[in-house]
C-alpha cells in the first residue's frame, strides 16, 4: 500500500472580521473616553447610594484633603489679546482656603459665574470638624444647596 | 510582496506602437500587520485608561439661618438622637434615654424600623468633630435611602411609577405631595455635655 504523503498547507486566515471589529472597539473606546481632568490633590471619595450625576460643566470644585486642607477651584473664561484680537481662554483657578475664608472664595467664583453649581469633594478619611465649619460658613452666607461627590456603592 | 509596482510590467512603447496589449493586471497586496499591531495597541491602551464609574452626586440643602422664631418644639420621645464619636462608633438613644452603642452597619435597620414605629420621629445626628467625614456620609446616604425606599412603596400602593408619583405636572401631585415621606432630621453640633454622656456610657460598659 501506498502511503500518502501529506501535503502541507499554508493556512490562510482572514484577518478582515477581526480587524474590523477591532476598529470598532477602538473607536467606541476612543469617543467614549473622558479623562479625568487633573487633579492637583487626589482625594478617596466616600460611597454612596445616590444616582444623582455630577454636573460637568460651571462647577465650583472645593476639595478637602485626608489632611483637611481646602482648595477652592474653578474655571473662568479670561480674555487675552492674540495678535491684536481678544480671545477668551479657559483658566483654572485654584486657590487653597481656609474654612474661614472658603465662603468668600467660593462668593468671588459665584460673581464670575452665576449659574455655577457648588460641589464639595472630601476625602473620606478628612474629619467631620472640617466638614462642619464649610457648611457653617455656607449657611452664614447663604450658600445652603451644595452637592457632595461620592463614588458608587454597589448593595442595595 | 507589499506595494508592488501598478503595471510595472507595462511594454516599453516603441517600434510598434500602434498594437495594444491588454494591460497585466497584478493584484496588490499591502500588508496590514503594523496596523492592526497599532490599532490593537491604541485600543487596549483606551480599555485599560477608560473609568466608566463617574462620580456620583449627593444633593445636600443646608436649612438657613436658625433665628429665634423658627426654633421647632419636639415632644423627647419623638426624637431619635444618633451620636457618631471621635472614633467612628455610632451610639443611638431615644430622647432622655442612654445611649446605646450599634454597629454602623445595622443603621439601615435601626432607622427603618424607629421610623415605621413613629411616624412623628425626628433625628438628631451629632457628630464628633473629629470623626471622619465618611461617618457623615453614611448616615446621610441611610436617611436618603429610606427617603427613597418609602416614597418608592408608596408609589407601588397607588399604583403609579416612581417618576410619575415625583413629577411636579401630574394631575395628582397634591395627592403624592401629601403622601410623600420627607425624613425630618437636624444635624447638632457635638458639645460637651455629648463627651460626658458618651464618657458614662463607656464607663458603664468597662464596668460590666
Amino acid at each position: 500500500m501506498r502511503i500518502k504523503k501529506k501535503r502541507r498547507m499554508g493556512v490562510h486566515i482572514d484577518m478582515t472580521p477581526m480587524v474590523d471589529i477591532a476598529f470598532l472597539l477602538l473607536i467606541f473606546y476612543m469617543t467614549t473616553t473622558q479623562f479625568k481632568p487633573p487633579e492637583k490633590k487626589s482625594v478617596d471619595l466616600p460611597s454612596s447610594h445616590s444616582q444623582i450625576s455630577l454636573p460637568d460643566k460651571d462647577v465650583i470644585n472645593v476639595t478637602v484633603t485626608k489632611e483637611d486642607s481646602i482648595y477652592v477651584e474653578y474655571i473662568i473664561k479670561r480674555t487675552v489679546t492674540i495678535d491684536g484680537k481678544d480671545v477668551s481662554m479657559p483658566t483654572r483657578i485654584y486657590d487653597e482656603a481656609t474654612v474661614h475664608n472658603v465662603g468668600d472664595y467660593i462668593n468671588g467664583a459665584r460673581v464670575r459665574n452665576p449659574r455655577a453649581f457648588l460641589v464639595i469633594k472630601a476625602d473620606k478619611k478628612s474629619s467631620y470638624g472640617t466638614m462642619e465649619g464649610i457648611m457653617k460658613t455656607l449657611q452664614e452666607q447663604n450658600l445652603s444647596r451644595f452637592q457632595i461627590v461620592t463614588s458608587m456603592e454597589q448593595d442595595i | 510582496m507589499a506595494g508592488a509596482p501598478v503595471g510595472g510590467n507595462r511594454p516599453a512603447r516603441g517600434k510598434k506602437a500602434g498594437i495594444r496589449r491588454p494591460k497585466q493586471r497584478i493584484a496588490i497586496r499591502i500588508d496590514m500587520t503594523p496596523m492592526v499591531d497599532i490599532a490593537f495597541l491604541l485600543l487596549i491602551f483606551y480599555m485599560v485608561t477608560t473609568v466608566f464609574s463617574m462620580p456620583q452626586a449627593m444633593e445636600v440643602n443646608l436649612p438657613p439661618k436658625t433665628e429665634e422664631d423658627q426654633i421647632l418644639k419636639i415632644k423627647e420621645s419623638n426624637v431619635l438622637i444618633i451620636h457618631v464619636d471621635e472614633n467612628d462608633e455610632f451610639y443611638w438613644n431615644m430622647g432622655r434615654e442612654l445611649p446605646v452603642l450599634m454597629k454602623a452597619d445595622s443603621l439601615r435597620k435601626l432607622l427603618v424600623d424607629q421610623n415605621k414605629a413613629n411616624a412623628k420621629l425626628n433625628t438628631l445626628v451629632i457628630v464628633h468633630k473629629d470623626a471622619r467625614y465618611k461617618s457623615m456620609v453614611d448616615i446621610l446616604d441611610e436617611i436618603d435611602l429610606i427617603e427613597r425606599s418609602f416614597n418608592a412603596a408608596t408609589a407601588r400602593e397607588l399604583e403609579v411609577t416612581i417618576k410619575e408619583f415625583n413629577d411636579p405636572s401630574n394631575d395628582r401631585y397634591d395627592e403624592f405631595k401629601a403622601r410623600r415621606f420627607s425624613y425630618r432630621y437636624a444635624m447638632a453640633p457635638w458639645e460637651d455635655r455629648d463627651t460626658r454622656i458618651i464618657d458614662k456610657v463607656l464607663s458603664l460598659q468597662g464596668g460590666e
